[in-house]
C-alpha cells in the first residue's frame, strides 16, 4: 500500500498553502487520512497521545450499526417480496432490500457529503468524520418507500441547519440525523405517517401496511391496543425480532441490542444514557398503565414491554440519544437526560397520536435541554470547590 | 491543610508505559563544557550578570530574574564563561561554561539552622542560589522573597513516567531530607510532605517534624498543584509554595558543605533509551554524556512523557529538570488503521483491544499524534481522568470565549497541567497547553505594572 501513500503524499504540494488546488485541501486531507493514519507528531503539551481519535470513535458507531443495516436491508426486501407475493428466500430478500436501501444510502452520503465538503472548503477546516455516522443513521430511520428527492432534502436540512449553521460537528446542539428525520417527517407527513411502509415492486398492486405504533395509536377507546396489534398480525416476539414493516433500520430490537453491546464495550456510547432511556420509558409506561381505564384512550394501557419493542425506541436510545455532541457532558446529567427521553417518548406516543413516533421528538427536545441540565449539575460541582480565583 | 494522612483516590488513569528506569544509580561527572539553560522557567526574565571570558566560581551568580531581582541562578562549577546565547525575543537560551578545577568554589558562611529567623533563612537561600527551587501557586512562578508562604508542599514522589524515584537514592539522601525540611520549617510552620503510598521509604523521622501525607492513585495526583488541590482547606492556601525533594537535597548539601552543590539526581527512561537507570550527574551536563540518540528520529524529552519540555535542541541538561526520556518519534502511515482491532495501539479506553489489557501490558509510547485535530465532541474522557475534578471541556469553552471568570469558577487555577486530559482527548485538543496559556496570560495581566 506504500505506493498509494507515496502517490497521495506527492500530491500534497498541489493542495498545500500556495498550491493550485489550495481551496480543496479539506478534500485532500480527508482522502489521505481516511486511507492512512496521520504521521503528525506532538508539538506542544503531552509528548505522547492516546490511540483513540475521532475517526476510530465514529467508525465504531458505524460498525455497531452493521447488524441494523444488514437486518434492515433483509427486512425491507422481505416485506416487499412478501406483499408482492414472491419468494422470500434470504438471497432474494437481501438483493431486493439492497436495491431499495442502497439508492437511499447513496443519496444521503453523496448529497450530505457535498454539503460537508462545501462547508469545509468555505470555512477552511477539515472534513469531519462525524458525517460518516450522520449520513448512515438518517437513511436507517426512513421508510423504504421514501422518494429519493426527500432523502436529499432531508439530509441537506440536517447537515446545514442541524449542524453547519452552528459551526460544524462539535458545536451543534441537535443531533443532525434526527434533525433531518424530523424535517422529512413534518414536511412530508403523507409518506411517514406510519401507514405506507412497504415498498411495492413495479407492476404489483399497491399495498399499504400500518406499523404496530400506528395501530396502537389508532385503536378505538376502551379496546386493548396490544390485542389490536396482535390481531393485525404482529406478536410481541415479531416486534422484538423486527421482521415487520417499518423504517429500514429501526424495526428490530435485537440488532439494536447488538449495537448497544459494542458501543458500551468500547466506551463509545454511554450506558448511562441508554439505561436512563429504558428506565424512563418503563417508568412512564407503568404510570400510564395505572391510569388506564375503560374511558381513557387505549394506548394508555400499552405495557412497558410493548413500548420497548415497538417503534424506533431501541434504535433511538442506542444510536441517537448517545451521540456525544448533542447529549450532555456530565454523567449525572446523562441519567436525567436518558430518563427524560424515555418518559417523553411514552408521553408523546400516548398523548399525541398524530405523531406516534415519540422517541424522535423526545430526543430532539432533550438535545435542546442538554446544556441546561449540564449547567445545573456543573453549578453543583462548582459549589463543592474551594474557590481559587484572582 | 487537611489532617488526613492518607489519601486514596481510585486509579482512573490506569495505563502504564514501557521504558521504566531501573533503580541502580550511576555517577557521571561532566568532562567537557557545561551549560546553564533556563527553559524550564517559563515566566522569568533573565538578566545576565557575567560576560563571555569571565572566570566564575562554583556558586557564583550568573543571572537574575528581572521580575524578582533578588533571585539569582548560580554557576554549578568554577570555570570560564564561553558563550552566552539568546534565542527568540532575546530570551536567554544558554550560558556555556568550561569548567576549571583549579579555581576554588565560592565559600559560604556556616549556618545554624535552629537559630535562623524567617528573614535570615530567606537571605541564606537567596544568597546560595536555592530560591528557584520553590514555586508559588497558582501560577507556578518563582515566589517573591518578600512574601511568606501559607504552606509549603514538598513532593517526595513524582510517578509521572519517568522520573527518578526517591526510593532508589534514599540511602544517599535521607539525612538531606531531614535537614532540608528543618530549613523549610524556618519559613513556615505548615510544611506538608507528600509521598506516594507505594514508595518504600521510611518517613518516621520526617513525620516528627512535618505532616506526611501518603497518597495513592493516578500519577497526575503528584503534580504539586493536584496534591495541593486535595490538601487545601482554606482559600489562602491557594497561594502555597511547593518544591520537590531535589530542592531539599540542594539546600541540605549547601548548608552542610558551605559550597554550592554541583550535582543532581536524574533518571533516564523511555522505550528508546539504552541505559534506563538513575544517575547522579553534574548540573548542566552535556546530555550526550548520559544518553545516546541511536536513531535520529527519536525524541529526547526533558522531563516526563506528559509534562516534559519541548526543547530538543538544547544540548545540556536544563536547569530544574530531573528526567530525560527518549521515545520513538517517527510514526509510520498505516493503511486503514482505524479499522484495526488495535492490539498494539496505545489505548486508555476499550476502543482498541489493547485497552482491555492496559493494566498488564505496557502501553507502547511514541510521539505520534494518532489522529488529527478536531472540535471537541464532548466525549467526557478528559473529565474522567482529571486529578483536580475539573470539567476540562467546559473550561476550554470558557477560555476560548475569553470568559476567564467562568474558567476560574470551574477550577482553571487548580489545573496542575498534568496533561493527562490532553493525552486522552480523541479530538487531539491540547487542553493542558491551552490552560497554561490562559494562566500565563492572566499572570501577566495581574502582575502588569
Ligand atoms: S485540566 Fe487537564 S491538565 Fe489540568 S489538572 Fe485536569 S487533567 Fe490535568
Ligand atoms: S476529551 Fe477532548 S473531545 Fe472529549 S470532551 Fe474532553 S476536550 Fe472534548
Amino acid at each position: 500500500m506504500m505506493w498509494l501513500y507515496k502517490k497521495l503524499v506527492s500530491l500534497e504540494p498541489l493542495f498545500a498553502r500556495g498550491g493550485r488546488l489550495e481551496r480543496l485541501y479539506p478534500l485532500y486531507e480527508a482522502v489521505l487520512t481516511i486511507h492512512f493514519s496521520s504521521t503528525a507528531t506532538t508539538k506542544k503539551g503531552a509528548h505522547i497521545r492516546d490511540g483513540l481519535d475521532t475517526k476510530r470513535f465514529m467508525i465504531l458507531v458505524v460498525i455497531a450499526l452493521v447488524p441494523s443495516i444488514l437486518f434492515g436491508v433483509y427486512n425491507a426486501g422481505y416485506q416487499s417480496l412478501l406483499s408482492s407475493q414472491q419468494s422470500t428466500s434470504l438471497l432474494a430478500s437481501m438483493w431486493h432490500g439492497a436495491l431499495i436501501f442502497l439508492p437511499i444510502l447513496l443519496t444521503s452520503y453523496v448529497v450530505g457529503g457535498l454539503w460537508e465538503v462545501f462547508f469545509a472548503i468555505v470555512r477552511k477546516h477539515e472534513i469531519n468524520e462525524g458525517f460518516l455516522v450522520t449520513g448512515l443513521l438518517f437513511p436507517l430511520t426512513l421508510p423504504p418507500t421514501i422518494p429519493l428527492w426527500q432523502v436529499a432534502l432531508g439530509i441537506s436540512f440536517g447537515i446545514v441547519v442541524g449542524k453547519e449553521v452552528f459551526g460544524g460537528t462539535g458545536k451543534n446542539f441537535l443531533n443532525p440525523a434526527l434533525t433531518a428525520r424530523a424535517f422529512v417527517y413534518f414536511s412530508f407527513p403523507a409518506y411517514l405517517s406510519g401507514e405506507v411502509w412497504v415498498k411495492i415492486m413495479d407492476g404489483v398492486e399497491s399495498f399499504s401496511s400500518a406499523t404496530p405504533l400506528a395501530i396502537a395509536a389508532n385503536a378505538p377507546l376502551a379496546t386493548n391496543a396490544m390485542a389490536a396489534i396482535e390481531s393485525a398480525g404482529y406478536s410481541l416476539w415479531d416486534c422484538f425480532i423486527g421482521l415487520i414493516p417499518g423504517s429500514i433500520g429501526e424495526t428490530s430490537v435485537i440488532v439494536c441490542l447488538m449495537g448497544a453491546a459494542l458501543l458500551i464495550a468500547t466506551g463509545v456510547g454511554s450506558w448511562r444514557t441508554m439505561l436512563g432511556c429504558v428506565i424512563g420509558l418503563v417508568g412512564m409506561a407503568a404510570v400510564f398503565n395505572v391510569l388506564a381505564s375503560d374511558t381513557t384512550i387505549s394506548f394508555l394501557g400499552v405495557s412497558p414491554v410493548w413500548h420497548l419493542c415497538i417503534g424506533s425506541f431501541a434504535f433511538g436510545a442506542v444510536f441517537m440519544a448517545t451521540d456525544p455532541v448533542s447529549s450532555p457532558d456530565l454523567n449525572a446529567s446523562k441519567w436525567v437526560y436518558g430518563v427524560m427521553i424515555g418518559a417523553l417518548t411514552v408521553i408523546i406516543r400516548v398523548i399525541n397520536p398524530a405523531y406516534p413516533e415519540g422517541v424522535m421528538l423526545a430526543i430532539l427536545l432533550m438535545n435542546v435541554f442538554a446544556p441546561l441540565i449540564d449547567t445545573i449539575f456543573a453549578q453543583r460541582m462548582v459549589k463543592k470547590r474551594l474557590p481559587n480565583v484572582i | 491543610m487537611k489532617h488526613a494522612i492518607t489519601i486514596h483516590r481510585k486509579k482512573k488513569f490506569n495505563v502504564f508505559f514501557d521504558g521504566q528506569p531501573s533503580s541502580d544509580v550511576q555517577v557521571v561527572d561532566a568532562t567537557g563544557m557545561i551549560g546553564v539553560c533556563p527553559q524550564h522557567f517559563r515566566l522569568i526574565k533573565p538578566k545576565v550578570v557575567v560576560k563571555v571570558g569571565d572566570m566564575v566560581k562554583q556558586g557564583q551568580p550568573l543571572f537574575f530574574d528581572k521580575k524578582n531581582p533578588q533571585v539569582y541562578v548560580h554557576s554549578p562549577l568554577s570555570g570560564e564563561v564561553k558563550t552566552i546565547e539568546y534565542g527568540h525575543q532575546r530570551r536567554l537560551e544558554k550560558i556555556e561554561i568550561m569548567p576549571d578545577a583549579t579555581i576554588d568554589p565560592l565559600q559560604f558562611q556556616p549556618v545554624d539552622i535552629e537559630s535562623l529567623t524567617i528573614a535570615k533563612a530567606k537571605s541564606m537561600l537567596l544568597e546560595r542560589g536555592l530560591w528557584h527551587g520553590f514555586s508559588e501557586h497558582p501560577f507556578r512562578t518563582i515566589p517573591n522573597p518578600a512574601e511568606t508562604p501559607p504552606a509549603i508542599v514538598v513532593m517526595l514522589s513524582n510517578p509521572e513516567p519517568f522520573h527518578p524515584k526517591i526510593s532508589a537514592v534514599i540511602d544517599q539522601v535521607d539525612h538531606d531530607l531531614v535537614t532540608g525540611i528543618q530549613v523549610l520549617k524556618r519559613l513556615t510552620e505548615h510544611v506538608v510532605v507528600v509521598v506516594d503510598a507505594n514508595e518504600k521509604i521510611n518517613c518516621d523521622e520526617i513525620s516528627s517534624m512535618a505532616k506526611v501525607v501518603r497518597m495513592s492513585g493516578d500519577f497526575s495526583l503528584f503534580e504539586p498543584a493536584s496534591a495541593l488541590y486535595h490538601l487545601k482547606d482554606k482559600v489562602e492556601e491557594n497561594k502555597s509554595w511547593s518544591c520537590d525533594w531535589h530542592t531539599l537535597v540542594n539546600i541540605a548539601r549547601t548548608v552542610k558543605s558551605q559550597q554550592f552543590f554541583p550535582q543532581q539526581f536524574i533518571s533516564v527512561g523511555g522505550n528508546q533509551a539504552k541505559d534506563n537507570r538513575h544517575y547522579c550527574v553534574t548540573k548542566g551536563i552535556q546530555i550526550n554524556q548520559v544518553v545516546t540518540k541511536e536513531d535520529p528520529t527519536n525524541r529526547i524529552i526533558f522531563g516526563g512523557l506528559f509534562t516534559g519540555l519541548h526543547c530538543e535542541h538544547v544540548p545540556y541538561l536544563p536547569l530544574g529538570v530531573s528526567a530525560i526520556n527518549i521515545v520513538d518519534s517517527h510514526p509510520q502511515p498505516e493503511f486503514l488503521s482505524f479499522l484495526q482491532p488495535g492490539l498494539k495501539k496505545p489505548s486508555f479506553t476499550t476502543a482498541y483491544l489493547s485497552g482491555l489489557l492496559k493494566a498488564v501490558n505496557p502501553t507502547p509510547t511514541s510521539t505520534a499524534l494518532n489522529g488529527s485535530e478536531r472540535d471537541c465532541i464532548s466525549c467526557g474522557l478528559c473529565h474522567d481522568v482529571c486529578p483536580v475534578d475539573m470539567l476540562p471541556q467546559t473550561v476550554l469553552r470558557n477560555v476560548a470565549g475569553n470568559d476567564i471568570e467562568g474558567a476560574m469558577a470551574f477550577g482553571l487555577l487548580d489545573c496542575s497541567n498534568c496533561s493527562v486530559c490532553t493525552y486522552v482527548c480523541p479530538s487531539k485538543i491540547d487542553l493542558s497547553a491551552r490552560f497554561q496559556e490562559a494562566k500565563d496570560a492572566l499572570y501577566l495581566e495581574v502582575t502588569a505594572p
